[in-house]
């Protein structure tokens, strides 16, 4: 057993809290070679920027908890802030109906997920790809593909978009409730527990009486619900819908969730570390604008942002070493002998 | 040739697990190798395998060593290793297996000629005077054909060069084979011995190992204790080098006595907890049973009988059907994981069966995963606190090691994460259990604390139905004892009634292996 004093070294380590590490850096960087980079409004700009792709991330976390890929985050996000400018430009100005009329169309594909995966049985990852497809599509051929402009600064640019607390916008602060309210779900109670049985080793949960397709059901249908809420923001941002917006912010949302796994919980996907990537994300990004870096850079920073996490979370941990382990781990004394049992 | 590990240590974070140990294995021997729970076996094995690099000390062929050299390196100086899981597809024929941990004979044109492939696994399995079909699914032979096979591919030399077989690493090899199968391994076991191979041997089968081996090593807490050399050891001086001060009473529960009360008590069907008639699945042909409240029936027959099915098939976790069942009386269509809150009859899987336990999982998380509901707070809050101190509470009850609630699942040794399963399920207070294999890779000790635990909780009301396939954890806990054959109850012999003895339940397996098959041959031969 290890010390307490092990125990504080440990959860210290870099394979613990890497990503802050970096962030740290990142900002010292950033502030040496761009003199207004080290200013409250670059803070406050980051999170007004990232929140809409950190509530992307949040949802994420629950279908990916479970074991699913939610691939469709992005086209729901495009769906919602479609469905929120058109509800603005032809039914009311009400920013609550509009955002409520976001949400439910992107429960609706949630509720297509369900299907395809739970019923018909489709591979998550192929699955929600197809559904992915499909609702862009439909989304482009509903609107002829042309953005659905609002007023910028009526109520509902100006209530999601410009009125700030100390800087801060409404998406900021859904996005701490989302965080809130996730980390309770998923560390604070028996669903969380369960949730992550079932991503781990469905047969465990099968077996232990949970009601594995239901939670699954559960855990899109959140994910939806927040892609699509993002979406909403996502249009008051700019003042229109925009059927083409989605793909911009599924990458960075998996780079947040996947590099956030390789933070604080030992390879879990959990809500600080997605948060704490986000924010990594977000700096960098903006950071390399404010410094004079090309349009494309911040999506290579995503892109190899990806790729390291999912490194880190899979290969990571001393690379050869972790396979070997597996290796011996899945043969040696923990394999899964199966008599002959025939299905 | 000599395979030697010298003054071998192996550390996980910061704590030492084995420590300076030096064995010495001898070619053409038979070596033991036992331990409690967590004594360091399989990590002693994974190290001469090339898995985990030795923290100190060394391995050595002849004096050179070889702990740097890496699995296939170590595959090619001849070492070979049969795990527990066996390490086969399934769904590949024994043919396409050997070419998994084995060497496909190769053609010029790198295309794999399978006729002499055919060939050398046949020569092999010949020699070991057991018919196994090579041209069939691994999946769909029986336990000891796959064991043979398994062990067939170990020993094979394979024609792309690497040396012929010098040591074969067994690790509980026995497990799921009932009495007469572990007779045909053992031949088999002892005829390569004979032709000059080198077996260690890893069991927590004490007289098993008696049997077979002639040296025995006892690991206690990652030490050497002993070597006993020349078939010296005897079963009490290996449980005190094992176990040391902390000696097992040989005490077991006078269940006969309170067999025939019970016996005469239980009457008709109607106080009956479960009943079951007709019960099909892919292996079982008809099943019927009726279970009492307060009663623990073992199941018992050779691989293939339908005995490693029976439980899966009751739970509803492996497609099955039966012409009626009933609950506590009332008429029930079938059972399910889904239904086992409103049930309260739980499905304990073996140790290494998928479904067991989350390897992702602390200790504490797998524990508690169906008794979560035990520890809810307000707003379904968890309670942490409650959660931790049950966990510890089980860890001293069941002596689990480390006792750390939050030591990773992934880390506990084979026997302390069985111990982990059982209190999972016993933590969730059913009414009925279906245990697959309760004892399956626990040391002697802890197999004794984990089945006086099981004879309690029969006595208090609760039903019990365990499949096994040691003897002695039927003699210990049974109240009846079912028989299967061919997918049917051939017999049932009840405590108090019947004689239940070691070798009345042997007899009663054994009249069936004659007709069996599965088996043709029971005698592994010795060359
Ligand atoms: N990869 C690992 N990381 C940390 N600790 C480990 C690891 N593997 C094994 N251990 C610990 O090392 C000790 C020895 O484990 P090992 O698996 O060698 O025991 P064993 O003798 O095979 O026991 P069993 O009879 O239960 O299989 C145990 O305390 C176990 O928890
Ligand atoms: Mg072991």
């Amino acid at each position: 057993m290890s010390s307490v004093a092990a125990r504080v070294k440990g959860s210290l380590g870099v394979r613990k809290i890497g990503a802050i590490y970096v962030w740290i850096v990142l900002i010292a960087f950033f502030s040496l070679v761009n003199s207004t980079f080290y200013e409250y409004a670059t803070f406050t700009q980051v999170l007004n920027q990232y929140a809409i792709t950190g509530l992307v991330a949040m949802g994420l976390l629950l279908p990916l908890a479970a074991g699913l890929y939610d691939l469709s985050v992005g086209a729901v996000l495009g769906l919602s802030s479609m469905t929120a400018a058109w509800v603005l430009v032809n039914v009311t100005t009400n920013v609550f109906v509009a955002v409520l009329a976001g949400v439910a169309a992107a429960l609706i594909v949630g509720v297509l997920n369900s299907v395809v995966l739970l019923v018909l049985r489709v591979d998550s990852f192929i699955g929600t790809l197809a559904t992915s497809s499909i609702v862009t599509a439909a989304v482009v051929a509903l609107s002829g593909d042309n953005v659905i402009a609002f007023e910028v600064f009526g109520d509902y640019g100006t209530w999601l978009g410009i009125h700030n607390i100390i800087g801060l916008t409404m998406p900021v602060g859904l996005l701490l409730i989302a965080i809130l309210v996730i980390a309770y779900l998923l560390e604070r109670t028996g669903y969380g527990r369960r949730l992550y049985a079932i991503g781990y080793e469905e047969e465990v949960a099968r077996l232990s009486g949970i009601r594995v397709d239901r939670m699954r059901a559960g855990s899109l249908l959140a994910s939806s619900a927040l892609a699509g809420l993002a979406g909403t923001l996502a249009a008051a941002a700019v003042g229109a819908g925009d059927p083409t917006v989605g793909p911009e912010y599924l990458l960075p949302a998996f780079a947040a969730v996947f590099l956030g796994a390789t933070q604080f919980r030992n390879g879990r996907f959990n809500p600080w570390g997605a948060a704490v990537a986000v924010l990594l994300l977000g700096t960098g990004n903006v950071g390399l604008i404010l410094i004079g870096a090309p349009t494309w850079t911040p999506n290579i920073f995503s892109g190899a942002l990806l790729i390291l996490a999912v490194a880190l979370t899979h290969g990571g941990r001393g690379g050869k070493r972790a396979l070997k382990k597996q290796i011996s781990e899945g043969s040696a004394d923990a394999g899964a002998a199966e008599p002959a049992k025939v299905g | 040739m000599v395979l030697a590990v010298n003054g071998l240590g192996k550390q996980f974070d910061g704590k030492w697990v084995l420590e300076d140990v030096s064995i010495t294995f001898e070619p053409g021997r038979i070596h033991g190798l036992v331990g409690h729970n967590g004594s360091g076996k399989s990590t002693l094995i994974k190290i001469l395998a090339g898995y985990h690099d030795a923290s100190a000390g060394e391995v050595t062929l002849d004096g050179r060593p070889i702990n740097n050299a890496g699995p296939a390196a170590i595959r090619d100086l001849g070492i070979r290793f049969v795990h527990q899981d066996l390490g086969l597809i399934s769904e590949f024929t024994a043919m396409e297996n050997l070419g998994i941990g084995g060497v496909f004979s190769q053609q010029s044109g790198r295309s794999i000629d399978w006729k002499k492939q055919a060939l050398r696994l046949q020569s092999v399995i010949d020699g070991f005077g057991s018919e196994v079909p090579l041209d069939v699914a691994v999946g769909k032979l029986s336990a000891v054909q796959r064991s043979l096979i398994a062990i067939a591919r170990a020993v094979e030399v394979g024609d792309g060069g690497g040396s012929p077989a010098r040591f074969l690493v067994l690790d509980e090899p026995t497990t799921a084979l009932e009495g007469p199968e572990v007779e045909v391994l053992f031949g088999v076991i002892r005829a390569l011995a004979e032709s000059g191979i080198g077996v260690i041997y890893v069991s927590h089968n004490l007289r098993d190992v008696i049997e077979l081996a002639t040296s025995i090593s006892v690991l206690r807490n990652g030490e050497l204790v002993n070597t006993f050399f020349d078939r010296k050891a005897s079963y009490e001086s290996l449980l005190t080098a094992m176990l040391g001060e902390h000696l097992v009473s040989d005490e077991t529960p006078n269940l006969d006595a309170f067999a025939v009360s019970r016996l005469q008590a239980q009457g008709g069907a109607s106080s009956a907890r479960l009943t079951v008639r007709g019960l099909r699945s892919s292996l079982l042909r008809g099943v019927d049973l009726d279970l009492y409240p307060g009663e623990c029936v073992c199941v018992m027959g050779l691989s293939g009988s339908g005995r490693e099915e029976l439980i899966y098939a009751l739970a509803g976790s492996t497609p099955s059907l039966s012409t009626s069942m009933t609950l506590n009386g009332a008429a029930i269509d079938a059972l399910s994981p889904l239904t086992w809150h409103e049930q309260k009859i739980a499905l304990v899987p073996g140790n290494r069966m998928p479904g067991s336990s989350v390897k992702e999982f602390t200790m504490r998380e797998n524990l508690s995963l169906v008794s979560l509901d035990q520890l809810r707070l307000g707003f379904r809050q968890l309670d942490r606190k409650a959660e931790t101190s049950m966990v510890e509470r089980w860890a001293s009850r069941l002596e689990i090691l480390p006792a750390d609630p939050e030591y990773g699942t992934r880390n506990l040794s084979g026997g302390n994460r069985q111990k982990v399963i059982l209190a999972k399920w016993l933590q969730a207070d059913p009414t009925t259990l279906f245990i697959d294999e309760p004892t399956a890779g626990v040391d002697v000790g802890a197999a004794h604390k984990l089945l006086t635990e099981l004879r309690q909780i029969v006595g208090e009301g609760r039903t019990l139905l365990v499949t096994t396939s040691e003897v002695g954890d039927v003699l210990a806990v049974a109240d009846r004892v079912l028989i299967l054959h061919e997918g049917r109850v051939s017999q049932e012999l009840v405590r108090g009634r019947d004689e239940f003895t070691e070798s009345s339940l042997l007899l009663a397996m054994n009249q069936n292996i004659g007709e069996a098959t599965t088996m043709t041959s029971s005698t592994g031969g010795t060359k």
